[in-house]
Formats: C-alpha cells, sequence, structure tokens
C-alpha cells in the first residue's frame, strides 16, 4: 500500500478492517470502504482498464462512476465500475475489454490502425461486396463490446421495492441536506438519497480542509438524523422519472419504484475533462476525483503533479495535494487574470508556480502510455489557441484537470424540466420547470458553497409551499457569483489524439470530420460518432462536444442544443429491474394429487392442468390413447377445475343470456342445459359453454378455461351498457369441477350422492344441486367427450375430498384419471370444436358449422346484425372432419399445417388426433367451400416437404346418433 | 357445508410433512404449530405467516342485500371497503352499495348461520360463493414485504379498511388488521392463486428472517 496516507479524519476506508482481494491475478489488499479503483491506485496500480476502441491504458479519472475507464467483470457479473464496486474479500477481477489481460492486450494494436479507422468507418468499408459483409460483422462482433455475458452464471434473485414520499430530495450535498432539512421541518415526509456511499456531497471532498464547511456537515446530518420524517439513503442513486411522478431509485441490490408527490434535484454537478493530446492516459484525473482519493480514501494520488485550472476551485486542489505531500510543480491557469487573490496568495506561499493564460497541451506519456511523465504546456493567444512554438515541458507523474462543471440535469429533463444556457457561468441552468419539481445548488448553477445553502433551503420551502405545508415567504434564487467553467476547454493538437469521449475513443478530428460530412446537428454527430453513447452516457463529453460543435457551426451554445436525456441516468444491471420474477400461476384444488398419482402437467393459460398420467414403460401417446380408450370403454375422471363459472342472477338474467348467447334461453326449463355460443358484435366466434338453469332467476355458466375472465368483463360490460337487472358472479376460483365420464360413471356417482342419476330423473343436458360426498355440489350430465358423463361443481375448499371420494369409489370399476390431452382427442372424435383453436378472429358460426345455435327469430343478440349480413354471402371457407388412412407411413400433419390444391393454398389443419380410439387419425380443418363435400379428396403439405392425403368425412367422427352420451339405461 | 374436516387449505400439503399437530378451523384442518413455542413467539414479533384458511366466508350481492343484513342484526360498514365486527368475531367489509363478504370468527358461528338462510331467502339478494383463502401476516417487517409486492401505501390506509389490489401480481384482497394492537395484514387470494401466493410471502418472509408458522398461537389473538 505504497500510496496509502496515514489516518485522515472523516476518511471512508475501516482501516480496521483489511480485505485482500485479486486483481488480474494478482492479490491486493485494502480496506473496507475502499472501491476497487481506490484500493488498487493505493497499491500503487495506475492501469486499471483499457478503452472501447483502441485499447488505450485508462486509469482513474473521475472515481465517481462519471467515466467507465475501470470496468471489471467477477466471472459471474461484468462491466462492473470499479470506481464504484466496493471491494470484498474474494473477490475476484479481471478488467473488461482484453485480450491476453490487462498488461498485454493483443487488442492494443487496433491503435496502430487507428488512422483507417475514423468514426463510421463500417459504415463505409463494408457494405460492399455484400457476400463478404457476414466475415466482416463476425470478426467486429469478436472485437466488439465490452464485458461479455457469463451464460452460466446464476440467477441472483433481486427484490423489486415499492415507497411514497412527499418529497424526493436527490443529492445530499450542501444543497440537498438543507432543502430536506427545510422542507421536512414544515412536517413534509422526505426522502433524501445520495449515489454516493456517504452523505455530504462536495463538503465530503472539495471542503474537507475547510473547518467551517466540516462543522455546517455535521450540523446538517445531526439534525438529518433528528427529523423522524425524514429518511435518507445513501448509495442509493435516481435512475429515472417517469409518468405520474414514477422515480426509479437502485441500491446495490435493489430496484424500488418510488411514487414521489414532488422533487428537489439537488443533483450537483459533473467536473469535466479538458481536450488535449493524450488527455485519457492513466495520470491524468479529475481534481474532484484527487480529492476523493485524498480525503474518502486517504490515497496520495501523485508524487509530482500539474493542475490545469479555469476556476479557484482548481486552486483548492493544488493545496490539497500539497498538503499531503503532492509536490505540485505548476497550477497552469486557463484564465488571464489568474485565481482569486486569497486563494493565490495560499499557492504562492506554497511556493507553487503559476502559470496564467497558459493550457496543457499534451501529456507525455511514460512507458507503454501506461503512465505520463509530464505535462507540455503552451501560453494562449488571445483567442485561447496554445502558442505551440512556446511549449515549455514540466516533469510530473500527474496532471489534474479542474477546468469546469457540466450540471447533473438529466432527471429533471425527464421530469420536464427545460434548461437555458447561461453565458455568464458557461452551464445550463433551469428556464422552466414543472410546478413540483425544483433544483438547487449546482445544479441550478449555485456553486459558492454558503449560497448552496441558502439555495437549498429556498428549494426545500418551495417544495413544502407546494405540498401545501408552509405559507411563508420564499427566499429567492441567489445570484451566480462565480463562473465555474471555462468556454471552451479544448485545445487542439492536430493529427495527434485529443479525446473528447473516452467511453467511445471519439477524439476532436473525429468530430471535426463528422462536421465536414454534414453531420452539424447535435443529434445527428451524437449517432454518427457515437459520442455519449457510451456507458458514461456523455457525463463528461456532452458538453465538450456541444462546444465544438457550437464552434464548427459558428453558432451559440443555446442555438446547439443539447441531447435527449433518457432513463437510466447510470447503467443498471438488468437483473434488478427485472427484480423478483413474478409469474402468477392458478392450481386446482387438485394439482397435488395429480402430480403425486405421475401427472405430466401443462400450461394452459395461467392454469396447471394434467396433460396425462406416465404410466410404466408407456409413449406420451399411448397413454393419452390408452386413457381415451378407458373413457370410451370404461369410466375416467379430468379435472375441469380451469371451466370459467359465472353465476347470472336476477329478474333480467334469462333476458341478459338471450343477448349475449346467439340462442334462446327465456323458455328453457329451470334443471336444464343448453349450449351457448357467443359472438362479439361483428359475428365472430368469442366463446362457447354450457347455461344451466338452475331457477326462473339464476342461471350457471361454464365457460371454456382460457378466456373465462375475459368472458366475464365483457359479460360485466354488457350488463351496464343495456342497464340490465342482473348479479353477476364470477365463481371460477371459487368453484371447482371434475367430469366422470365413460359407460360406468353413472354407477360410480351414484355411490356418493342422494342426488337420483337414473335417466328418467337425470336426462342428458340436466342439472341438479345435491350432495355428493359429503359436499354442496352441482351436477350437469354433459357429454363433451361424448359419453355419458357428469361434470360435479363443488367450492374448491371440498374439491380433494370430492375428487379422492370418487376415485376412491371408482376403484372397483377400474376407473382411471385422465389428462387434457385424452379429453382433446375424445372431444375432437365428436367433432367438438374448441374456440381459438379450432376457430380464429375471423371465424362466424356459418363457417364453423354451427348456425344451428342461432336463435331462430331472435330479434337482437351481439353479433346479430353482422351474422345476418354474413348469412346473405358466401362463406369463403367451412371447418370439416378430415380421415386418413388407417394404416399411414410417413409423417403426419401438425395442427396449423396448410392444405393444397395445385399448388394454392386451400385450407389449414386446426386439430389433429395421430391415433384414435377410431383406430386411425382424424383432424379438423378449414377448408374452402367446393372442398368441403364429404367425401372430397385433400393433400396436406407436412414439414418434410411430402404431402399427405385425407378424406373429408360427415362429423361426427364417433357416435354419430349421440346415444353413448345420451345413454339412457 | 359443515362436515369436519372435508374443507382442504389450497396450500395443506405444504405443511404435511412439517407437523403432525393440527387443528379444526371452519371445517378445515390447519397447522397449529410448525416450530417451537419459543421460535414462533419470536418470529412472530418480527415477521410471522400464517395460514387461516379455515375461516369460512360469504359473499352477499343484490339491491336487497344491505336490507337483507340489517335485518340479520349483521352490523354493516356505511363507506366502501370500512369494516365491522361480527357477533362471533369474524369480519364484514362493504365492497359496494350492493355487495358485501364476510368472514367468520375463529368460533365460526355467524357465517354458516347466514350462508343457511340466505340460501332460503328470496328477494334481490344472492349468495355469492366465497372461497378465498386466507393469510395473515404480522410483526415489524410485515409492511416490508408488501412493499416488496404491492405499489400501494399502506401507511395512508385506515385500520381495518379493505384495499383491493393485487400482490404479487395477483389480484388480491389486503385488509388492514390489528393484532395485540400491532397492525397486521390479512390477504384473501383466489383459491387457485393461493399457493402461488403463499409461496412469494414465505420465501420473502425467510429472506427477512420470518417464519411461516403454525396458526395456534395467532388465532389465541384474533377475535
Amino acid at each position: 500500500m505504497s500510496r496509502r496516507l496515514s489516518p485522515r479524519e472523516g476518511e471512508w476506508i475501516d482501516r480496521d478492517r483489511p480485505i485482500e482481494f485479486q486483481f488480474e491475478g494478482t492479490s491486493y489488499r485494502g480496506y473496507a470502504g475502499d472501491t476497487v479503483s481506490s484500493a488498487l491506485w493505493a497499491n500503487d496500480v495506475w492501469l486499471l482498464g483499457r478503452s472501447f476502441k483502441y485499447h488505450r491504458p485508462r486509469g482513474i479519472y473521475s472515481l465517481a462512476g462519471h467515466d467507465a475507464n475501470v470496468m471489471v467483470e467477477n466471472g459471474q457479473r461484468t462491466n462492473l465500475r470499479g470506481d464504484c464496486l466496493p471491494i470484498e474479500p474474494g473477490l475476484y477481477l479481471h478488467a473488461v475489454n482484453t485480450v491476453g489481460g490487462l498488461e498485454r492486450d493483443r487488442l492494443s494494436i487496433t491503435e496502430a490502425f487507428s488512422k483507417l479507422l475514423p468514426v463510421g468507418f463500417y459504415y463505409k468499408a463494408f457494405h460492399t461486396p455484400r457476400r463478404l459483409f457476414p466475415f466482416y460483422e463476425n470478426q467486429m462482433r469478436q472485437v466488439a463490446g465490452l464485458g461479455k455475458i457469463n451464460p452460466a452464471s446464476q440467477c441472483v434473485p433481486s427484490p423489486k421495492d415499492y415507497a411514497f414520499c412527499d418529497l424526493l430530495v436527490v443529492g445530499a450535498g450542501p444543497a440537498g441536506l438543507a432543502a430536506a432539512i427545510a422542507a421536512a421541518e414544515q412536517g413534509v415526509n422526505v426522502l433524501l438519497v445520495d449515489e454516493q456511499v456517504q452523505p455530504g456531497g462536495s463538503l465530503g471532498w472539495q471542503w474537507v480542509s475547510d473547518p467551517i464547511a466540516q462543522q455546517q456537515l455535521r450540523e446538517l446530518l445531526g439534525q438529518v438524523h433528528s427529523l423522524h420524517n425524514l429518511e435518507l439513503r445513501c448509495a442509493t442513486q435516481a435512475g429515472g422519472w417517469y409518468a405520474d411522478h414514477w422515480v426509479a431509485l437502485f441500491d446495490n441490490k435493489r430496484l424500488t419504484k418510488l411514487r414521489a408527490k414532488s422533487m428537489i434535484a439537488a443533483t450537483g454537478s459533473f467536473e469535466q475533462p479538458a481536450v488535449f493530446q493524450n488527455n485519457d492516459l492513466p495520470g491524468v484525473m479529475l481534481g474532484s476525483a484527487a480529492q476523493r482519493l485524498i480525503h474518502c480514501f486517504a490515497v496520495k494520488p501523485f508524487d509530482r503533479a500539474v493542475v490545469l485550472a479555469a476556476h479557484d476551485d482548481a486552486y483548492r486542489v493544488a493545496l490539497d495535494l500539497h498538503d499531503v505531500g503532492v509536490d505540485v510543480v505548476a497550477v497552469v491557469d486557463l484564465r488571464m487574470e489568474g485565481g482569486e487573490p486569497v486563494l493565490s496568495q495560499r499557492v504562492a506561499d506554497a511556493k507553487i508556480v503559476v502559470y496564467q493564460g497558459h493550457t496543457v497541451y499534451e501529456a507525455v506519456p511514460g512507458a507503454g502510455k501506461k503512465c505520463i511523465r509530464g505535462a507540455m504546456i503552451c501560453p494562449l493567444d488571445g483567442a485561447g489557441n496554445p502558442r505551440q512554438e512556446a511549449q515549455t515541458l514540466i516533469d510530473c507523474d500527474g496532471i489534474v484537470v479542474s477546468i469546469g462543471w457540466a450540471p447533473n440535469n438529466g432527471l429533471v429533463y425527464q421530469a420536464g424540466g427545460r434548461f437555458r444556457y447561461a453565458e455568464d457561468i458557461e452551464q445550463f441552468v433551469p428556464a422552466k420547470l414543472p410546478s413540483d419539481v425544483f433544483v438547487a445548488g449546482r445544479a441550478n448553477g449555485v456553486f459558492e458553497l454558503n449560497t448552496q445553502f441558502i439555495d437549498g433551503r429556498r428549494a426545500g420551502l418551495a417544495a413544502a409551499a407546494g405540498l401545501g405545508r408552509f405559507s411563508g415567504e420564499i427566499p429567492s434564487v441567489p445570484k451566480y457569483s462565480l463562473t465555474p467553467s471555462h468556454p471552451y476547454p479544448i485545445f487542439v493538437h492536430k493529427g495527434k489524439k485529443n479525446f473528447v469521449d473516452f467511453d467511445e475513443d471519439v477524439h476532436l478530428d473525429d468530430l471535426v470530420n463528422a462536421h465536414q460530412e454534414g453531420y452539424d446537428n447535435i443529434e445527428l454527430l451524437k449517432r454518427y460518432t457515437t459520442v455519449g453513447m457510451g456507458p458514461s452516457q456523455g457525463k463528461l463529453s456532452n458538453t465538450s462536444a456541444m462546444r465544438i460543435l457550437a464552434r464548427l457551426n459558428g453558432a451559440s451554445i443555446e442555438e446547439t442544443g443539447t441531447t435527449t436525456s433518457r432513463p437510466f441516468h447510470q447503467p443498471v444491471p438488468l437483473g434488478q429491474l427485472a427484480g423478483r420474477r413474478f409469474h402468477p400461476q392458478r392450481r386446482t384444488p387438485m394439482n397435488r394429487w395429480h402430480t403425486q398419482f405421475g401427472a405430466e402437467m401443462v400450461h394452459a393459460g395461467a392454469w396447471l392442468r394434467p396433460e396425462y398420467y406416465k404410466a410404466d414403460g408407456k409413449s406420451r401417446d399411448d397413454c393419452i390413447l390408452d386413457e381415451a380408450l378407458a373413457v370410451r370403454n370404461n369410466v375416467g375422471l379430468i379435472d375441469v377445475g380451469t371451466l370459467g363459472k359465472i353465476y347470472v342472477n336476477g329478474p333480467d338474467a334469462a333476458r341478459f343470456l338471450e343477448l349475449i348467447y346467439t340462442g334462446r334461453f327465456a323458455k328453457q326449463r329451470s334443471g336444464s342445459i343448453r349450449y351457448g355460443l357467443a359472438c362479439d358484435e361483428s359475428g365472430i366466434i368469442v366463446e362457447d359453454g354450457v347455461v344451466a338453469r338452475l331457477a326462473d332467476d339464476r342461471f350457471y355458466v361454464s365457460a371454456p378455461s382460457t378466456g373465462a375472465d375475459a368472458f366475464y368483463r365483457e359479460m360485466q360490460r354488457w350488463a351496464l351498457i343495456f342497464t340490465m337487472d342482473v348479479v353477476l358472479v364470477n365463481a371460477t376460483g371459487q368453484l371447482t369441477a371434475m367430469n366422470i365420464a365413460g359407460p360406468k360413471s353413472r354407477d360410480i356417482l351414484q355411490d356418493l350422492t342422494k342426488v337420483d342419476l337414473s335417466p328418467e330423473a337425470f336426462p342428458y343436458l340436466g342439472v341438479r344441486e345435491g350432495i355428493v360426498a359429503g359436499a354442496p355440489a352441482l351436477l350437469m350430465r354433459v357429454g363433451f367427450v361424448g359419453e355419458l358423463g357428469y361434470e360435479v361443481h363443488v367450492p374448491s375448499s371440498f374439491g380433494l375430498h370430492v375428487w379422492t371420494a370418487i376415485m376412491r369409489a371408482g376403484e372397483r370399476h377400474g376407473m382411471r384419471p385422465f389428462g387434457v390431452e385424452a379429453q382433446r382427442l375424445l372431444r375432437l372424435e365428436k367433432g367438438h370444436f374448441i374456440v381459438g383453436q379450432d376457430t380464429d378472429g375471423l371465424t362466424n358460426p356459418f363457417e364453423a358449422d354451427v348456425a344451428w345455435a342461432i336463435g331462430k327469430d331472435k330479434s337482437f343478440f351481439i353479433g346479430s346484425r353482422s351474422l345476418e349480413i354474413a348469412r346473405q354471402k358466401a362463406i369463403t371457407r367451412q371447418l370439416v372432419g378430415l380421415a386418413f388412412a388407417t394404416v399411414h407411413s410417413g409423417s403426419l400433419p401438425e395442427e396449423c399445417h396448410l392444405i393444397f390444391d395445385e399448388g394454392n393454398i386451400t385450407g389449414r389443419i386446426t386439430s389433429i388426433g395421430k391415433r384414435s380410439s377410431l383406430g386411425r387419425p382424424i383432424a379438423l380443418a378449414f377448408v374452402q367451400p367446393h372442398k368441403a363435400k364429404v367425401g372430397t379428396k385433400v393433400q396436406i403439405r407436412v414439414d418434410d416437404g411430402t404431402s399427405v392425403g385425407a378424406e373429408v368425412v360427415k362429423l361426427p367422427f364417433y357416435d354419430p346418433e349421440n346415444t353413448r352420451q345420451q345413454y339412457n339405461k | 357445508m359443515s362436515q369436519s374436516g372435508l374443507r382442504c387449505s389450497p396450500i395443506h400439503h405444504r405443511f404435511e410433512t412439517q407437523t403432525a399437530d393440527w387443528i379444526l378451523v371452519g371445517d378445515m384442518l390447519i397447522p397449529r404449530r410448525l416450530h417451537g413455542e419459543e421460535d414462533e413467539k419470536a418470529a412472530t414479533d418480527v415477521l410471522g405467516l400464517f395460514d387461516i384458511s379455515g375461516l369460512t366466508k360469504l359473499g352477499v350481492k343484490g339491491r336487497d342485500s344491505e336490507s337483507w343484513l340489517l335485518e340479520q342484526n349483521v352490523d354493516i360498514p356505511a363507506a366502501n371497503y370500512e369494516s365491522r365486527r361480527l357477533a362471533d368475531g369474524g369480519i364484514v367489509v362493504r365492497l359496494a352499495a350492493d355487495e358485501f363478504v364476510l368472514e367468520s370468527g375463529i368460533s365460526n358461528h355467524d357465517v354458516p348461520a347466514l350462508s343457511a338462510r340466505l340460501a332460503s331467502t328470496t328477494g334481490h339478494v344472492f349468495c355469492m360463493e366465497r372461497q378465498e383463502a386466507t393469510f395473515l401476516l404480522v410483526g415489524s417487517s410485515a409492511p416490508v414485504v408488501l412493499s416488496q409486492t404491492c405499489g400501494i401505501d399502506f401507511r395512508t390506509q385506515a385500520a381495518r379498511s379493505l384495499v383491493l389490489t393485487r400482490v404479487a401480481g395477483v389480484s388480491c384482497g389486503v385488509f388492514l388488521d390489528n393484532v395485540n394492537n400491532a397492525r397486521a395484514f390479512r390477504f384473501w387470494i383466489d383459491y387457485s392463486y393461493a399457493e402461488y401466493l403463499w409461496e412469494i410471502l414465505a420465501s420473502i418472509c425467510e429472506e427477512l428472517g420470518g417464519h411461516a408458522m403454525g396458526a395456534g398461537r395467532i388465532l389465541r389473538e384474533l377475535p
């Protein structure tokens, strides 16, 4: 730890907790509280990363996560920012985007070809000849990008929180602290967040040497902790602002969805780089980064430094460096007039030479460009251009850049705020803000420390007033008293690399060339050159790019404008966006039984259903066919708890059902069931089911599983539109159901109920209420699978009991459960279509051959007018049954395979049973009407390109006389 | 509907291997205890999740429902989503001008009695089958579980009121209960979604140092 300083008051590290970690295969020691970057710098490791395009050496630059110089991966996660990543025991890190390691990155050879690789080169170079593009693309993909995702990495669950507050204050610096306290003192419920791990903002690094400022910080933090309605969250960034005051907060493990009634952005500003040759190499660092190293992490940044200054804060940086033993050999001040007298005198007292009206023209690289060995400085002419003929080399190992700031206003832009360029302070300041959004501190153009406190208090009181908590006088925005930023800290070193965007390796010549090619708009320039499009999202490059473009265009900054700020303001791990996975799943009460008895479960909408029950040594198809044959020949039980179950009660119930369905229900007898077919306004089939009349004013509707909730909502809508006196109850989850089907079903069920199941007392399409196995039940005699059968509907909590009771009663009859696949086969054999599978979004009842379900002489129902029109038109397709050869070799069609006739598509398969109880494959299909005649041969093209023949047959395939389901013996 | 033990909680099977100590609540077996007495007491203070689905429920809907309930001497709330106590300690909540939901107390007296009377009632009042599962979340960290699963600010909701919302992506009623003078949350969740919601709530509770627990302890605290 050769660069670690002796303990300092307020340092963030805990020297009692040393931590070992590895970087690029070498072990290092740091302290709890260190970040990867600070710990490595303390160990005198300066080469921390490689740049995106040219693989140039990079070191600490902002030490605040505002640049992407130090990006590491740990095997599980990648693109972690070393500046912000706390060290932990056992961390095993590598720099991203290297081949052969950080020290000897073989891709650094790219820089030798940099003249061949200007921005946009791939647009121009690789589009011809087209046949070679896949090769080029592959090569580019090999070398492009930063960290690589490890597909084997473990999914780390990340919670997702909701939170609420009256006022969100973003930034716990001087202005933010003052704002939060002022608002909280008025009784406002305040949430104060800061992306750094410690509150205080610039008070924690820029003003550490000022005892008055430190006393102010202690007092502010004391007030924060004493206010019960003020919550402080550090290491939390406000990543984006969305509609309705929805703010995304991120900490190191979660996304918090915050609803804030109002917001104060005390977000501060990003210190900006100067543009000169080799301004990106390790050893060139922002002044704020140097101060963070010293005060937060107790690390000596350099041994011998030059400070490039354009404002008085830079003089404080020089003094801080001097105080910790850095030999500050020069302050190179861009200003002709130099610094503020008191600070200038203190710098002079420290025997630091000040070069007024000078700039650093070049960072002179050391070995392998992994460090610097000097600063080439030049005097500036009256226009601010370096006079190269008078350059002077100063030996140093560090160049500290402190020439200006850019406001951190992305969140305010997203919230609807608009900014104007204030030339007196050379930065954007708020021009128009939403009524519940406030800006304070540096983001508001207020840089002098005491005025930041005042501005923060102003914003806090204004926010409190907006929330109805304060009615006193609100102070006005303090007048700017400092000019903190240089208007054009960009110094041309022709033909050399003067970097504007470190993320994307975009340098000054790139921007100039792009401008010459016509990209003279800031948004176009951004997209063509990718300036500001790297991981840092332009925090350190957009301002320079804007200034350069303004000068190239001969326009003002205001005229040039800024690029759009979009969430997220800082990169966020995708896992945190995903958060905890909520995949709601519905299970019937018998779900556990099914899995215990070997069911292979399948998703059906939100439901889990047994697809079939596995049997030892049998294939899936065999199991399904066995289940179907059991129903045909004996008896089976299926869980149909997923059916939609809707009560329609009230005086208008029958009238309402006549509106919803195409059929007649007004004269339906209590205790009977009718088929219901529902269409939408355009006459398209949307639902079908059975309608049981329980009493004059009470109906029970059973609808297919997947569309039940939507159908219920549609029923509610129509009930309101037609002001029907009905009470609708969606009992889908409240009740469960099972269907016992097969010749022996009556015998088994009769053992469990006193309801008379005899055919005389309970005929086909009858409904009865009674008790089954001790549970209140509704019994419906239906024939979906084409056999004698009863649906038993019971309250869900009784479902498992009744199911097991029926299974037990059926044991002596050899009853077996059957799954949804067997059911689909059985209904196919009966020619029953499934809405959504055998129909689509254009199918009307005439095409589906269910026109018989339309009530005669009905004056109106939903879709009636459309169907009246459709009735008068010739149909263009028809649902028919297809039968395949009994003995068939080769492939059989799948659902949706097309039917061809002389090369033209004439239909498609909607359902197929490749094996059936009938001994041959059967299918339902849409065909053109001229192909619908019984006996017509059709050809279906299957996946392997061959054609399979089938014949149109009369429906149903099975038991055309319906004697089995109407079994009355 | 009053056959002993015929009813089954949607998450009954999750406890079958954990305990043999069951109690009958509303004709439903629910675990009395899943951990040691002291462990359950300690965890309850922090975060405890209980299945009390045995409490029977009833929905009453129709324009005569209010008058019918008043005829049955049920004290009903005036405003939507407010609640009143049933005589047996249960809850009645108004969902709309013409709709109420009732949940019995531990003695399971009032709701079955009202259900029986409603079955033979004529007029514009209809019985709605209510088979929701009931889960109870108690302890100092209970609000954290809500904050991770639901976008409602429960701090602003009145005590003993019902919030119809989505929890972990499913529609759910959250009743702001009071157990031992501390805020507790009673979830009414569709039977078919209950096991899913339990899995989510239980996993978050585990992360936060809480547990799923037998209902024996908490039932003593309920009216």
